[in-house]
């Protein structure tokens, strides 16, 4: 099977792409009222050690994926239940982004167009990218991130135009302390988004120059964190919390409220276009995962797998909940604990303490 | 192998589904999965199960071709091995 390789920058690109993905979408750690940014700010903090955690483990044994790691440190019963396991969380994952992104789009642009037709094209095109490869998923991300970017900057400055921003409505600030903001951090913010990039242990192995990769990774997780706490200022001071709270895309709501002269209206198109973007990507990463593992556990090129994993994607992404408000209680209350603490922490933790005794042993054994 | 992970993988996502709809709507493992492929409403449920159709069709395809090709290569290797 041929190696495929990402350069530093299109690691950087997909990097910001995943965590802004489904998380500008729902609105990370609104739960903080208007402290959420300050919970976002801490968030990032804690995202930097997660991004050095997963890259230590990929540094550990280089040139593997995750489930290749598994193989080195459990040998290849266990890796086999585990990576089911992966592929399981990863096409869960995938399925909820693709959830996150049909609610969009019948709320915003198509409320007409039933959600699964919405859901079978959006898998389609993402099968199809995934089927050609992660190269040219990273090609998209570079040729988009500009924009993203660009975009956002235009929001900020026409939402200042507008005059609708307030900042009082983010006083009274760490009114109740520092203990519900941190209540927040963990374990909302620290698996929803960062601990997501446990993705990228399949991705790290591709990087051409694995020295920078890590520098490179922090920058990215810099760029998206404080992307996600310029887009909860900015949702905070111009709706306030209530409205914020009660939005179900509050990105999406404060576009709408934009009004230059009565000349520049209708920033939602381009929020929209950040959101797809970002779900897009999001969404192909946990695909591309998901078919990693499977190519590991049958030993078939995982290009095999690609649109089938995404037609059943396109189907548990409509029978994940019933509705947008049950989509949502699942995604609060039982997926951090139950699915992402697990997953994210848990068995990369121990995989990790194991490897470092392999690795002291083996060196002991050397010295002897 | 294809047709077998496709089969596999949305045995365990159901199971997944059916867990957590068990824990948030108390219900039992039947009325989980009763509930999760007929629901009362499911208007347009006919596109991705025609989508998951498709996927299965491409599985099919897909084992028929490794089948195919294992096939030959051990009619090659035979016939190499042959004096």
């Amino acid at each position: 099977m041929p190696k495929e390789n990402l350069s530093l920058i299109q690691l950087l690109t997909l990097t910001i792409n995943f965590l802004i993905g489904s998380s500008i979408v729902v609105g990370v750690g609104l739960q903080a009222k208007n402290d959420a940014w300050i919970a976002l700010a801490a968030g990032t903090m804690a995202g930097f050690a997660i991004v050095w955690f997963y890259h230590k483990i990929s540094d550990l044994v280089p040139e593997k994926n995750i489930y290749q790691i598994f193989e080195y440190v459990y040998g290849k019963k266990i890796t086999i239940l585990l990576s089911l396991l992966y592929v399981t969380y990863f096409v869960y994952l995938a399925s909820r982004v693709v959830r996150d992104f049909i609610e969009l789009i019948s709320a915003s642009i198509m409320p007409h167009t039933p959600i699964e037709f919405i859901s079978l094209t959006l898998m389609l095109l993402m099968g199809y990218i995934i089927y050609l490869g992660i190269e040219v998923l990273a090609r998209i991300t570079e040729i988009f991130t500009p924009y993203i970017l660009g975009f956002f900057v235009l929001l900020g400055i026409f939402l200042i135009a507008s005059g609708t921003i307030d900042i009082q409505n983010i006083k009274p600030v760490l009114s109740g302390g520092v203990f519900p903001v941190a209540k927040v951090v963990f374990p909302s913010i620290i698996t929803f988004p960062f601990g997501e990039l446990i993705a990228f242990l399949i991705i790290f192995p591709a990087i051409t120059k694995r020295n920078h990769s890590l520098k490179f990774s922090l920058i990215g997780v810099g760029i998206a964190g404080g992307l996600l706490t310029l887009s909860s200022l900015l949702t905070i001071t111009t709706l306030g919390t209530d409205i914020t709270q009660r939005s179900a895309f509050p990105l999406l709501s404060v576009a709408r409220l934009v009004s230059v002269g009565e000349f520049i209206e209708r920033m939602d198109s381009v929020v929209v276009f950040i959101m797809m973007l970002g779900i897009l990507i999001k969404g192909a990463v946990f695909l591309f995962s998901a078919t990693k593992g499977l190519e590991h556990i049958f030993n078939l090129p995982y290009r095999y797998f690609a649109v089938p994993l995404a037609m059943i994607v396109s189907l548990f992404s409509i029978l994940v909940s019933v509705n947008f408000a049950d989509h949502v209680e699942e995604g609060l209350t039982l997926v951090p604990k139950f699915l992402h603490l697990p997953f994210q922490f848990g068995v990369p933790g121990i995989t990790m303490v194991i490897i470092l005794w392999k690795k002291r042993k083996q060196i002991k054994k050397r010295k002897r | 192998m294809l047709t077998f992970s496709f089969l596999l993988v949305i045995f365990l996502l159901t199971i997944l589904l059916a867990v957590f709809d068990m824990m948030i709507l108390d219900f039992s493992i039947w009325e989980a999965l009763i509930n999760l492929y007929f629901p009362e409403v499911a208007t347009g449920r006919s596109f991705v199960y025609t989508g998951v159709f498709f996927g299965f069709v491409i599985c099919i395809v897909g084992d028929f071709r490794l089948y195919k090709k294992k096939k030959l290569k051990k009619n090659h290797a035979e016939r190499d091995g042959s004096p």
